[in-house]
């Protein structure tokens, strides 16, 4: 039995121990199991913590789980500010999320390269196989996860372009896992595709862009690759079990979206993540025949909790959706304990693009002064940064009135400067927004009735 | 009438201890490999407050299981400070105090 424990992936403490225990009377064998189960635990239990105004977050790895907890349990868990810190200072923010900025992101989305040579024609960073001027290397993104490192970012989210394409991705994925951040990646599953394979262990979750399956796919991308797409998550699928697919939801693949959810069934994959169509990129001249209408904004949240109930798979929604889970009044309660958020560019998340600037999210501009992420510490402190993605608490009707304002915090600021052009302004597409303003409309012109058809 | 001071009694400890330990203000599930936007798991709106109610107290376990280092390490408390109550379930009316959010 010895020998077998030998074997074991154990730490060597643990294994003389049980080897002992076994050797022993029984009831130290129980006790020497349960030890070691509560070792196996704790090693997968709280990890991080960071000081908030609102408290704490704490990082868990098993579950894969960051807890927010207000003052008092930090303090029972022996956290606090240092001396001299004024964090805590302000009474209103204990146990309130959302009633300061956060004092660093939670995640950062890097978009490590811009080359890409699928040609997506809603793409939105405008991706091209040459890829943007002034693009960082490897050592200038091992600065920034330093710079990120230190502010107490958790988690990145690394994709492009296609950061399948970089010869690096794996070393700047390791450099991320030894500061104590867990990179994870999204990835077309087409070019490249062997070096995410090589790497696939480095990462916490990695997700593959599919948006339709078979002609679908390729009335969303303007290419047909679901047969390679589809091969990717295989073979990633058969080296890795945190894999799951990205479906930005159209006009063109809503329908097709209970379908997806029973691919993802049969492919064994862990979640879909939806993601609302913006426009971006080479979005923006798609945007208006791309995006969902108004009815199946509406039928959004039915639609997916319905097919997560049929095929037992997990969904995550983008940011941008929480207008569409809003409209079927959730118990708001319920939401802020999901962390369910709007708009959290700027607090919550930060983009970064290929030359290292950053922006509030992935789709929205850089600030006029173009910070790069090595400057995360200086620029976050500034009260006017990130401009109207802060600034959501002086919203217009109907968000000001709106119970689930503090949550939705205006819907998609980007949505917003495309359509109405003015970032501040509430979502248009958010169906409380849409009621509202019919309600709100002035009385429309007389026009010629039309004839009653039998 | 003793019934209702001792229920009145037990009513105000629960809110001392409580007050004294602290709540779970929320819980963000998962890993967001997405490069453009904040996931969230929304499969929890499937079973409603009911199966949250019931993992938080679990998270709040394993938060407390092992002290998870500060990333901006300030004073350590005492161990007078800590709440000697671990993962234990909180009362019914926390949620009603906390204004609208998950307690552990």
């Amino acid at each position: 039995m010895t020998r077998a424990l030998r074997g074991a992936a154990l730490p060597t403490a643990s294994r003389v121990r049980l080897a002992q225990a076994l050797r022993g009377p029984r009831r130290l064998g129980v006790r020497a199991a349960i030890g070691g189960l509560s070792r196996w635990a704790r090693e997968r239990s709280a990890r991080r913590a960071r000081i908030e105004p609102f408290g704490a977050i704490i990082q868990l790895l098993w579950p894969r789980a960051l807890v927010f907890v207000d003052r008092a349990r930090a303090r029972s868990l022996g956290l606090r500010p240092p001396s001299g810190d004024p964090i805590w200072r302000d009474p209103d923010h204990d146990g309130v999320i959302g009633g300061a900025v956060l004092s660093a992101p939670l995640e950062a989305h890097l978009q490590l390269t811009n080359r890409c040579d699928a040609g997506c024609q809603g793409c939105y960073t405008g991706a091209t196989p040459q890829g943007s001027a002034r693009e960082w290397g490897l050592d200038q993104w091992r600065r920034a996860i330093d710079e990120l490192a230190a502010a107490g970012v958790f988690h990145l989210a690394l994709g492009g372009g296609e950061s399948a394409l970089l010869p690096w991705l794996g070393d700047i994925a390791a450099y991320a896992r030894s500061r104590g951040l867990i990179p994870n990646l999204t990835t077309s599953g087409l070019s490249g595709f062997e070096r995410v394979l090589d790497c696939a262990d480095l990462f916490g979750q990695i997700n593959i862009s599919l948006d339709g399956l078979g002609d679908t796919y390729a009335a969303v991308r303007g290419f047909d690759g679901f047969a390679r797409a589809d091969e990717a998550l295989v073979r990633l699928r058969a080296r890795k079990r945190e894999v799951g697919i990205n479906v930005v939801v159209t006009r063109q693949n809503f329908g097709d979206l209970d379908q997806l959810f029973a691919y993802a069934r049969r492919r064994r994959l862990n979640e879909v993540e939806l993601l609302r169509f913006k426009p971006a990129g080479r979005g923006i001249s798609r945007f208006r025949d791309l995006t969902c209408s108004d009815q199946q904004h509406r039928r959004f949240l039915p639609t997916i909790l319905a097919a997560c109930q049929r095929h037992r798979v997990r969904a995550r929604v983008d940011c941008s959706y929480t207008p569409m889970l809003a409209h079927h009044r959730p118990d708001p309660a319920l939401l802020a304990s999901l962390a369910v958020y709007g708009c959290t560019g700027g607090d919550f998340l930060i983009g970064v693009k290929a030359s290292g600037v950053m922006s509030a999210c992935s789709f929205a501009r850089p600030p006029a002064e173009r910070p790069t992420v090595d400057e995360i510490g200086a620029y976050w402190a500034r009260e006017d940064a990130f401009g109207p993605f802060r600034s959501w608490r002086q919203a217009d009707e109907p968000c000001l009135s709106c119970s689930y304002h503090a949550l939705c915090r205006g819907g998609c600021k980007v949505v917003s400067r495309h359509v109405v052009g003015d970032p501040r302004r509430p979502d248009p597409e958010c169906p409380r927004v849409i009621d509202w303003q019919r309600e709100h409309a002035g009385p429309r012109p007389p026009g010629r009735r039309l004839p009653i058809v039998g | 009438m003793a019934r209702l001071a001792r229920a009145a009694r037990q009513a105000t400890r629960r809110r001392r201890t409580q007050a004294r330990r602290g709540r779970i203000l929320a819980v963000k599930w998962g890993l967001n490999p997405n490069s453009s936007s904040l996931g969230v798991d929304v499969t929890f709106l499937l079973f409603g407050a009911t199966a949250l109610s019931l993992a938080t107290p679990v998270i709040a376990a394993l938060v407390r299981w092992r002290a998870p280092a500060l990333d901006n390490p300030g004073d350590v408390d005492t161990a007078a400070d800590r709440a000697p109550d671990v993962g234990a379930t909180e009362p019914d009316d926390a949620r009603a105090e906390g204004g609208g959010s998950a307690d552990g």
